[in-house]
């Protein structure tokens, strides 16, 4: 792509067709904010220049000359601009330059007088967007639209969220729009950035917010937002910044490490007027693992927030492996920290162990309750212990009246066993037949995985140096790497 | 009685003493440490005394013992009665001591309870873990995690002490209710149990699980055994599989344990039978029966969000908004289409549809939407379904939108109605129609359908039996006609007309000769299919 520089545009005679052509559109059309507009200016320029948008279009002689032409024509439009205060004609020049993906280094913005700039964002902060369906629509989108109405009146962001998902992701409906304000937003944040934020965080048309939000670099504004009492703003955003992390720091799967953003974490959710944790299942946060990332590390510095993580709990591996990863890299052993890891093991234990799910199981907090318990059961004889009431409760349920809880408890004893990867300890035969013997007794090697139990006896017995274990959850599988020096891969 | 059965009776109850002996003895099925006592007494608060209801010694390799029973819950019954549940660990000496004393008509393990004095006592009885079949008696012991059990049992054949109590019906209920809420045991079905002692005996000495080596023809089994098992016991095992009430496969080994690790291959795989014998001691081990899971088939309906749904306006104008999907089944896993093994299965599965259909329902009088609603839960959800029929002599649109319009799928209806009835009941509401001819009827009928229904997605054909066209009927029936040919319909009789379900006493019951309602169904339609007995059709 050819980035032009005032050399490229000395003055030149412009043909008359085409100069006539943007007068046409310029004198004519009586709002430059509109689609209308911009897809004349478009046409004009495919006309002249029998070039798409956008295309990496190679710059021959004859093409060179003609873009030059326009981006000549463009400039021209923004001096004039600039003394006549003229929209029409600052936006023709910001269409202009957007089609050929020109930067606005060419424009001399200091120009632009501080009456004109204001009229340019009064302009931008009057603009209303509403969406509307002909009478003779399908049922179904006469039947959302209504929900949205009803939904807008009531200020049920819930429901405004899920109609603006559906608008989003299932239609092409805001497309247009985006692209005009796209335009609209670098200009305005080329030529006055916090003028532009203070714009933003008084929208409170829904339309609006989600277009301009499908413009901006979320980063750059999430902490603007955050602060500015915009409810809906700050709901809405929030699935934008979450999802822009995700971009950026999640890669095949795994997370990265993301810088410090728990203070949002903590500013949603102890906002009590926002009632943030109604929203987290809608805008599907909880799927995200970034989201699960930060909470992770939130909950690393404290357990304010426990509860808020428990409501929308996620047990699928990546988002559970992204915040264990979040907790364990930024732990502070405290008693609060462990306490938040028992509480998320009593929930795991209770709401995702099923009475049939297999011994060999493979899961997101594993890493997290290995490095619990290795910091729970501090040194061998209380470890010991912990194994051996783990034994005996699966002893004893085998000989109650109830079997509901035994997988439960042989996947806690799977788990505990792991723990000694990280605590390193060595146990004989003999201490783990007294301690363990339900890992000795061959009737449940039937009724448990064979290969799981010899598994728990050689961890325990701690006499490999290097071994790779294969782990599923019945449908994925993940091979772990243990060695002698504590580290799982 | 007579000599034969007397004999017979003295012969058993000296064979349940061997038997019990021979189960007790450590190692010979389990290694016993106590014995845990669960009974259900009534209790008479007037003369205090205690009656057995149901008692289980059931032994266990638990060590510890109660000094006194733990009540687990009590509740008043009619007069001056209690029903009580308690538990106590006792040791092996007492439930022993406990045994000869039944014999003597009683039961002392803590405070004196009476027990009828004619107690017969049964010899031994091996009640499996794995079965294809449900067994009730595995409903009032304790489940076992290792295996199948063994049962000596004393069976109160009089019943002489409850008799006296004469409980009604609605206590016995209630009875059961709260035994099986606070110990776990089910009367209300093996009901004959009521009054029993039984002495229970857990077989843990193996574990033994069969797994299928996916050709249908070998199997893979293994046999674990008790950890204080040390020396090589020999065992037989047997296992074999039946099928269409034919003996399918066979094969027996001799192995000694205590580990068996061996592929046995019986040549078939339905309703494989593994027996498990103790050589030493011939003591049957295991009993059990497995099936393999060989396809499933997931059926799933897509429907679109904010879709328009097909409303009902009903004869008293509540209006009703049906959801519509697609009908497509999304998926299925290993599901073959039409082979020897699905078409036998088919007609042994609908062979036990018709002897225990067991799918019928009795209404009362004001039970109209729970007779409406038994009528619309069989007609969602369905797969494989290719039209559903209504034949009524009755039959109006009201009708039809009020049963077969909850169908959210799609399937095609094909409906029935008789003019000169259905004019009687108009005669009745208006007098002024004692003339309604044929056409107006029809007029009328469509205009019921268009004016309380959007009638989306309703494909539908409504015939009336009427002058010279067809014959006159009486019977009420429901029938879903099966994709495949070589299914068995489903047809429900009513047992009253649809405007009247659940208004008046009637029973819905399955109908055990399907085939025969749809053929005669389909003769009378074809007699009327000419479109002088049309009423409506979308």
């Amino acid at each position: 792509m050819h980035v032009f520089n005032n050399n490229d545009l000395s003055e030149k005679k412009l043909s008359d067709s085409l100069k006539n052509s943007f007068e046409e559109i310029i004198e004519n059309e009586e709002n430059a904010f509109s689609e209308q507009f911009f897809f004349k200016v478009h046409r004009v320029l495919f006309d002249y220049t029998t070039l798409s948008q956008r295309n990496d279009f190679s710059i021959h002689y004859e093409n060179f000359q003609k873009i030059t032409d326009c981006i000549f024509i463009a400039k021209t439009y923004f001096d004039e601009s600039v003394e006549e205060e003229s929209i029409n004609k600052i936006m023709t020049t910001l269409v202009i330059l957007d089609y050929f993906s020109q930067d606005y280094n060419l424009l001399n913005v200091e120009r632009i007088s501080s009456s004109f700039k204001e009229k340019i964002f009064n302009l931008f902060d009057s603009l209303k967007i509403e969406i509307g369906i002909p009478e003779d629509a399908p049922y179904d989108e006469r039947k959302m639209i209504e929900v949205f109405t009803d939904a807008k009146s009531n200020n049920d962001y819930n429901k405004v969220i899920s109609v603006m998902d559906n608008l989003k992701y299932h239609s092409r409906v805001f497309d247009p729009l985006e692209r005009i304000t796209k335009v609209m937003i670098d200009f305005f944040q080329f030529i006055d950035f916090s003028h532009l934020k203070n714009s933003i965080v008084k929208i409170k048309n829904f339309e609006k917010v989600e277009i301009v939000l499908s413009c901006l670099n979320i980063i750059d504004y999430y902490q603007n937002f955050i602060e500015s009492g915009n409810d809906y703003l700050i709901i809405r955003s929030t699935k934008y910044f979450f999802d822009e992390l995700e971009q950026q720091y999640s890669k095949n799967n795994k997370i990265t490490e993301i810088p410090d953003y728990t203070r949002f974490i903590d500013f949603l959710f102890s906002n009590e007027k926002l009632n943030f944790t109604t929203y987290v299942k809608n805008l599907r946060l909880q799927y995200l693992q970034s989201y699960n990332y930060l909470f992770g590390w939130n909950l690393a510095k404290n357990k304010t927030l426990l509860q808020d993580y428990m409501n929308h709990i996620s047990y699928r591996i990546a988002e559970a492996t992204a915040f264990s990863l979040g907790f364990i890299n930024h732990f502070e052993a405290t008693s609060s920290s462990l306490l938040t890891i028992a509480e998320i093991e009593k929930s795991f234990f209770k709401n995702e162990i099923k009475s049939f799910t297999n011994l060999n199981y493979f899961t997101g907090f594993l890493n997290l309750f290995i490095f619990y318990y290795s910091k729970k059961y501090p040194n061998r004889e209380v470890y010991l212990r912990e194994l051996n009431n783990s034994s005996n409760t699966i002893c004893s349920i085998q000989n109650s009246w109830d079997f509901s809880n035994l997988q439960h408890n042989w996947i806690k004893l799977f788990y505990l066993s792991f723990a000694n990867i990280c605590s390193n300890y060595s146990f004989t035969d003999d201490e783990l037949k007294e301690n363990i013997p339900v890992l000795y007794d061959n009737r449940n090697t039937l009724k448990e995985d064979k290969d799981c139990i010899e598994l728990m006896k050689m961890i325990l017995r701690n006499s490999k140096q290097y071994c790779k274990i294969k782990l599923w959850d019945g449908i994925d599988e993940r091979t772990i790497e243990i060695n002698k020096n504590n580290n799982i891969n | 009685m007579n000599d034969f059965e007397k004999k017979s009776r003295e012969a058993k109850s000296f064979r349940a003493k061997e038997d019990f002996n021979l189960l007790l003895q450590y190692g010979s099925v389990a290694f016993y440490k106590s014995c845990e006592v669960i009974q259900a007494f009534i209790f008479n608060s007037q003369n205090k005394e205690v009656i057995n209801y149901y008692t289980l010694f059931c032994f266990s390799e638990t060590a510890e013992l109660d000094e006194k029973p733990i009540l687990l819950g009590s509740i008043k019954l009619d007069g001056c009665y209690k029903i009580g549940c308690q538990r106590k660990r006792v040791s092996i000496h007492c439930a022993r001591k406990c045994f000869d004393e039944i014999q003597e008509g009683a039961l002392n393990y803590d405070e004196s309870c009476l027990i009828s004095k004619k107690m017969v006592l049964l010899s031994k009885v091996l009640i499996p873990q794995l079965s294809a079949k449900s067994i009730l008696l595995r409903e009032i012991i304790k489940p076992n995690y290792w295996g199948d059990s063994y049962i000596v049992e004393f069976y109160d054949e009089n019943k002489d002490l409850l008799k006296k109590l004469n409980l009604s019906n609605v206590v016995v209920e209630k009875i059961n209710k709260f035994i099986k809420e606070k110990i776990n045991i089910d009367l209300s079905m093996p009901y004959d149990r009521v009054g029993n002692i039984i002495f229970q005996f857990p077989i843990t000495v193996i574990c033994a699980n069969t797994t299928s080596k996916k050709n249908s023809v070998t199997h893979f089994f293994s046999l674990t055994s008790h950890p204080l098992i040390t020396q090589n016991i020999p065992y037989f095992i047997q296992m074999f599989s039946r099928f269409d009430d034919t003996v399918t496969g066979f094969d027996c080994i001799e192995e000694k344990g205590p580990l068996i690790y061996r592929e046995i291959s019986p040549g078939d795989d339905n309703n494989l039978n593994t027996v498990v014998v103790n050589k030493d001691n011939s003591l049957l081990l295991l009993n059990s029966e497995v099936n393999f899971i060989k396809s499933i088939n997931i059926a799933g309906r897509i429907g679109t969000q904010y879709s328009e749904p097909r409303f009902i306006r009903d004869r008293f104008g509540c209006v009703s908004n049906i959801e519509l999907f697609g009908a497509t089944n999304l998926s299925s896993i290993g599901n073959s289409n039409n082979d020897y093994y699905s078409q036998i299965l088919k007609r042994n599965i609908n062979s036990k549809v018709i002897l225990q259909s067991g799918d019928c329902a009795v209404f009362k009088q004001n039970q109209r939407k729970k007779a409406l609603d038994f009528i619309r839960q069989k007609i969602v959800n369905l797969s494989d379904i290719r039209e559903l029929c209504l034949w009524d002599p009755y039959l109006t649109a009201f009708d039809i939108m009020e049963t077969l319009y909850f169908e959210n799928t799609g399937i095609p209806f094909r409906c029935i109605t008789e003019f000169k009835k259905v004019k009687e009941i108009e005669k009745k509401e208006d007098e002024l129609k004692k003339s309604l001819t044929f056409e107006d009827f029809c007029k009328q009928q469509q205009n019921c359908f268009k004016n309380n229904s959007n009638n989306l997605r309703v494909k539908m054909k409504f015939l009336a039996q009427h002058d010279i066209y067809g014959w006159d009927f009486h019977d009420r029936f429901l029938i879903l006609v099966p994709q495949n040919i070589s299914d068995l319909p489903i047809v429900y009789s009513l047992g009253i007309s649809v405007n009247q379900l659940g208004n008046s006493h009637h029973t819905i019951q399955k109908v055990p000769d399907p085939r025969k309602i749809l053929h005669n169904f389909d003769e009378l339609w074809n007699l009327l299919d000419n479109g002088k007995c049309l009423v409506a059709e979308f």
